[in-house]
């Protein structure tokens, strides 16, 4: 899995990483048990301090969607259903927070979202028949 | 002795040139390990901070230490820990780059030749041609090479990638960025080139008529620091956890740059009224420092005048 930066965008570089993974983690795309690049490799590879994949990692073990194993390196962890049950709850939750943001910005309530998210489906549903 | 935690220490910092004050009262801390971007409009005081940093002129009040070390005396006591390429360095035109490599090489013991030969005598630059006859991103190129090979523990830079072409900035920040990694070393920065430095700086210290308006975490800034859009006459609720670090009037709202460690929901709680709050990029929070900084400067004036 290939992790990219956006240095502009004022999202910290950290949760750029994590949201990433978490991404990976919950799409299958990282299976468990996969070895994910050590500290040193993954700065190097993104040109960044290491101290920046240290705050990432961490936080993805606190999640419990990573396990660091001292002197082996961090390991995607054993899914458990509920694990990504609730993974992938919190990872769609930010989406639809951010999709509501989105919205109340252009003027438009929960509601109004909700029903076009909808009406996008349907349509996404009829051009699969 | 014991290592001190920080490479550079400045405590009110000041320069005067004439009777103007170049450098007005800097006082900073930066730790081993990071790169720091030194931003500021022209005049900012970049340049003079960066030489006082070398050692190279004197300060008229407070004073920088490296390493412990008075910077003045640096040079001196241990002049292969700081590596430097400022404005006005400039070898002489008949050098080639063979010779200028070969001259920081003696200079510095932890000198890396096989770096200095690959990234020095990289983009068509050959070894024997003369320093004169170079065009200016080569000699950038050339310049700022033996100042990353040195292997020195801080290495100022003002302007590296300037007259570089985009492959070669790209090149130039992600080595330092390698060098600073693998061995630790600190590096400041100087540079008008913001979307570049954003890219590879840990820290980022902000620059305005002398004074140091900004010095953080570029990662703390980026959790912290919104820019609020607020419809007129909003109001603040007091005693609110959260800084103003810049605003400007426009005609229909009011543009605020807030920062606080309670992130976003702190910043929306500080309002009366619902602000739209978005992150901000370092392009952006700079241009709304200086600029808020100069209209100060500005307004500062006509009230002596």
């Amino acid at each position: 899995m290939r992790i990219r930066l956006d240095h502009h965008s004022g999202e910290p570089i950290w949760r750029q990483i994590v949201e990433q993974v978490k991404y990976g983690v919950a799409s299958a795309a990282l299976e468990p048990g996969a070895q994910l690049p050590s500290i040193r490799a993954l700065a190097a590879e993104l040109g960044i301090n290491p101290r920046t994949v240290v705050k990432a990692y961490e936080e993805l073990d606190h999640m419990g969607l990573v396990v660091m194993r001292q002197g082996q390196g961090v390991f995607v962890a054993d899914r458990r259903p509920d694990v990504t049950a609730s993974a992938r709850r919190r990872l769609i939750a930010d989406l639809g927070r951010r999709l509501l943001a989105e919205g109340a910005r252009l003027g438009a309530d929960a509601d109004e979202v909700i029903k076009i998210v909808s009406e996008v489906a349907d349509e996404m549903e009829r051009q699969h028949d | 002795m014991t290592e001190p935690t920080h490479v550079l220490v400045a405590r009110r910092l000041s320069r005067d040139y004439g009777r103007r004050r170049a450098l007005d009262a800097v006082s900073l801390e930066i730790p081993a390990g990071r790169i720091v971007a030194l931003l500021g409009p022209n005049g900012a005081g970049k340049s003079t901070f960066l030489k006082l940093c070398a050692g190279m002129i004197e300060p008229t009040d407070g004073g920088a230490s490296i390493f412990g070390i008075s910077a003045r005396e640096a040079p001196n006591s241990a002049p292969w820990r700081v590596a430097c390429l400022l404005d006005s360095h400039e070898p002489p035109e008949w050098a080639d780059g063979r010779r200028l490599v070969a001259m920081q090489a003696e200079a510095s013991p932890r000198f890396d030749r096989a770096f200095a030969d690959a990234f020095c005598f990289g983009g068509g630059i050959d070894p024997r041609q003369p320093y004169g006859s170079l065009s200016r991103g080569q000699r950038r190129r050339l310049l700022a090479g033996v100042v990353l090979a040195s292997g020195a523990d801080l290495i100022l830079l003002d302007e590296p990638a300037d007259g570089l072409d985009t492959a070669a900035r790209r090149d130039l920040y992600d080595r330092l960025r390698r060098r600073v990694n693998d061995s630790g070393s600190t590096a400041i920065v100087a540079t008008h080139n913001i979307h570049d430095i954003e890219r590879v700086a840990d820290d980022v210290a902000i620059l305005a008529r002398g004074r140091l308006v900004l010095h953080g975490s570029l990662e703390e800034l980026r959790e912290e620091v919104r820019e609020i859009e607020a419809p007129l006459g909003a109001a603040l609720k007091p005693d609110s956890p959260i800084e103003i670090l810049a605003r400007r009037r426009e005609r229909d709202a009011e543009l605020l740059w807030a920062r606080s460690t309670g992130g976003e929901r702190a910043i929306a709680a500080a309002f009366d009224a619902a602000p739209a709050i978005s992150p901000v990029g370092l392009e952006d929070l700079y241009l709304a420092l200086t600029q808020t900084s100069f209209e100060e400067f500005e307004s500062a004036q006509e009230v002596q005048s």
